[in-house]
C-alpha cells in the first residue's frame, strides 16, 4: 500500500495524504456498511486512494477532491458486489435487492447516516473481543488514517509488527463473526467503556512519551484529541465521553510546562502556570461542565478525573488549589474504581488539605499493597510526608527506596538529592530545621 | 497546528441575497460546522457583528483615535473565523476551502492564517 504521509515530497502527494487524512475513516465507514466488511473496506478504500493519486498527478487535483475520492470508491464497492453476485448465482435476488438498496445508499448518505456508520467502525475497531494492541492499531488505522508505518513509529515497534496486530484483529473480527452494527442498549455502556479505553491508551501513550523522541509519540495525543472530538459529536448525551474529552484537553493544555529547559519533567504543582494552554483549558473546562449536566446515574470515572484535572486547571497559582475538593473526587474515584495508584493520590490530596499526619494514615496501608511493591512514587510520596512531619532520618530511607526502584536516571538523581537534603535537615537541632532549611546559603 | 479560517466579504454582497439565500447559507454554514466537529478538527469559531457595530482604535499623533463603523474605505470585512487544529497545511486548506464563504463568488472568500506559537 502507498498511502503517502504528510510529509511526501511531491505536493499532489501532500495534497492526497490531506484528503486521506479527512475522508478515509467516512469512506471505510460507509463502505463497510455496504459490504458487511471492515476487511473489504479498507482494501476498496485504499484501492480507491491509489486510483485517485495516479488520476490527479497525470490530470491535477480536481476541485472536489473528497468527493472525487468517495465516488472512486462507491464504484469499487459496486463492482465487489456485481462481482459477488455474479459468484453466487443462487443469491441473486437478494444481491439484486441489495445492490439497488446499495445505489440509494450511496445518493441519500445524509450526514446523520455517516455519522452512524462512523460510529459503528469506532465500535467495531474497538470491539472487546479484540486485543487491546490489536484495537488501538485497528482504531489508529480505521479512524485516524494513519498508516501502518506511522502507527509503528508512534508506539516504537516495527511496521511488521502493527501489520500483524491488524490482520489479527481483523481475522479476530471475522471468527468471532461481529456483526457490523451499533450495539444494542444493554450493551452500549460496557461497549463505549472499550472505545474510551482505547482513546485514552492513545493519549497516554503519547503524554507519556518522554521529549526529544520522534514526533510521531506526542502526535498521538492529537490522533486521541481528535478522535474524542469526533466521538463527542457522534454521542452528545454520553457523560463519559464529554468527561474524558475534558480531561484529555486539560492534560493537553499543560504540555508546554511539563518539561523543563533540559527535558526533565517539571511536576504540576511546580509548573508556570502561564505556559499553560489558555484554549485547551476553556475547552477542557466547557467539556466537565458539558459531562456534569449529562450524569445519569452518578458520575463515571473518567468524569471524576476530569474534575480533578478541572481543580487543577482552575486555580491560578498551585497554592490556590481545592485540596478538600480534590480529595474527596479521589474518594468518590476509589469508590467506583478504586486502585492503589488512585488512593496514593488521595493521600497526597488529603495530606495538602488535612495536613502530612492524614496523607501518612492513607499512606502507610498502601506499604503491604502488592501491586505497588515497584512503584517509586508510593516511598516517594511518603517521603513528603514524613519530611513535612520532622521525620527526616525515615524520610530519607523512604526516598532512597524510591531511588532504588525508579528506571528513569533524571528521576533517580532528583530523589537522591531529596535524600541529601533530608538527611541535612535531619542533622540539624529539630527546632531550627525549618529556618535553616529557608536560608541555607552556606555551602558547608 | 493550529489555523484560523478568516470569513471574508463584501458586507454590500450579503445585503443582495434573498432571504432563501441568507436560510441556505445559514443552513451551508452550520453543515460545515457539524463536519468540522465530526472530523475532530474543530476548537472554536463565531460569526462576528456587522461592521457598522465595530470600531477602529489607534494613536496618532499622541492621541487616541476612535474610528466607528462601517469602515467605508475598505469593501472586504471580517465577518466571522473558525480555529482548526490539523496534521498539515495541506489539511488546513482543504476544511478551508470547504467553508462556504469560498464557494460564493467574488464577493466573499476566507483567509487561512497559521496560528503562531509564542515560545514561552
Amino acid at each position: 500500500m502507498s498511502v503517502p504521509d504528510a510529509h511526501s515530497a511531491d505536493s499532489v502527494g501532500r495534497v492526497a495524504a490531506a484528503i486521506w487524512r479527512i475522508e478515509s475513516a467516512k469512506l471505510i465507514a460507509v463502505l463497510a456498511r455496504l459490504l458487511r466488511s471492515v476487511d473489504l473496506a479498507e482494501e476498496l478504500a485504499q484501492d480507491a486512494f491509489v486510483e485517485a493519486l495516479e488520476s490527479w498527478r497525470k490530470n491535477g487535483i480536481p476541485d472536489n477532491p473528497g468527493g472525487w475520492l468517495m465516488t472512486a470508491g462507491r464504484h469499487r464497492a459496486l463492482d465487489a458486489l456485481r462481482h459477488t453476485r455474479r459468484a453466487e448465482r443462487k443469491h441473486e435476488q437478494i444481491e439484486r435487492e441489495r445492490q439497488s438498496s446499495i445505489a440509494a445508499d450511496f445518493d441519500e448518505a445524509s450526514d446523520d447516516v455517516i455519522g452512524d456508520d462512523l460510529l459503528r467502525l469506532m465500535f467495531v475497531a474497538c470491539h472487546p473481543v479484540v486485543s487491546q494492541e490489536g484495537r488501538v492499531a485497528l482504531t489508529l488505522r480505521l479512524l485516524g488514517g494513519l498508516t501502518t508505518v506511522e502507527i509503528g513509529r508512534a508506539f516504537l515497534v516495527p511496521e511488521a509488527t502493527v501489520a500483524q496486530r491488524i490482520t489479527r484483529a481483523k481475522r479476530t473480527l471475522a471468527e468471532q463473526r461481529i456483526a457490523y452494527e451499533l450495539p444494542q442498549a444493554a450493551d452500549l455502556p460496557a461497549r463505549l467503556e472499550s472505545v474510551l479505553e482505547v482513546i485514552y491508551l492513545v493519549f497516554n501513550e503519547g503524554y507519556l512519551a518522554s521529549a526529544g523522541d520522534d514526533w510521531m509519540r506526542p502526535a498521538l495525543c492529537e490522533d486521541a484529541l481528535r478522535l474524542g472530538r469526533t466521538l463527542a459529536q457522534l454521542v452528545p448525551t454520553e457523560s463519559e465521553v464529554h468527561a474524558l474529552l475534558s480531561l484529555m484537553e486539560i492534560q493537553a493544555s499543560r504540555a508546554r510546562a511539563r518539561a523543563g529547559p533540559d527535558g526533565e519533567a517539571v511536576l504540576l504543582l511546580d509548573q508556570d502556570r502561564s505556559k499553560w494552554d489558555t484554549l485547551l483549558v476553556r475547552r477542557g473546562l466547557e467539556g466537565l461542565t458539558r459531562a456534569e449536566s449529562r450524569i445519569r446515574q452518578g458520575p463515571g470515572p473518567y468524569l471524576l478525573q476530569a474534575a480533578i484535572a478541572g481543580c487543577h486547571a482552575s486555580a491560578r497559582e498551585a497554592r490556590d488549589t481545592d485540596w478538600p475538593r480534590i480529595a474527596s473526587l479521589y474518594a468518590a474515584l476509589m469508590h467506583i474504581a478504586p486502585s492503589p495508584v488512585v488512593e496514593l493520590n488521595r493521600a497526597v490530596a488529603a495530606g495538602m488539605a488535612f495536613g502530612p499526619a492524614v496523607g501518612l494514615g492513607i499512606v502507610d496501608p498502601l506499604l503491604d499493597d502488592p501491586d505497588l511493591s515497584d512503584y517509586p512514587f508510593l516511598p516517594s510520596v511518603r517521603a513528603d510526608l514524613l519530611a513535612k512531619l520532622g521525620r527526616f532520618a525515615e524520610a530519607k530511607t523512604a526516598v532512597e527506596r524510591a531511588a532504588a526502584l525508579t528506571r528513569n536516571a533524571r528521576e533517580r538523581a532528583l530523589f537522591l538529592q531529596r535524600a541529601a537534603e533530608y538527611g541535612r535537615l535531619g542533622d540539624l537541632p529539630h527546632e531550627n530545621a525549618g529556618q535553616e532549611a529557608e536560608s541555607d546559603d552556606n555551602p558547608a | 497546528m493550529r489555523y484560523i479560517v478568516l470569513v471574508g466579504h463584501d458586507e454590500k454582497g450579503g445585503k443582495a441575497m434573498s432571504p432563501e439565500q441568507h436560510q441556505a447559507l445559514f443552513a451551508a454554514y452550520q453543515k460545515y460546522e457539524a463536519d468540522l466537529k465530526q472530523a475532530g478538527v474543530f476548537l472554536g469559531g463565531e460569526p462576528l457583528k456587522g461592521s457598522d457595530q465595530g470600531v477602529r482604535i489607534s494613536r496618532e499623533g499622541g492621541k487616541r483615535k476612535l474610528l466607528d463603523g462601517p469602515f467605508s474605505e475598505s469593501k472586504e470585512i471580517i465577518g466571522g473565523y473558525f480555529v482548526l487544529e490539523v496534521k498539515s497545511r495541506d489539511e488546513a486548506v482543504e476544511w478551508a476551502a470547504r467553508c462556504p464563504a469560498a464557494e460564493l463568488g467574488a464577493w466573499s472568500y476566507v483567509e487561512l492564517r497559521e496560528i503562531q506559537e509564542i515560545p514561552r
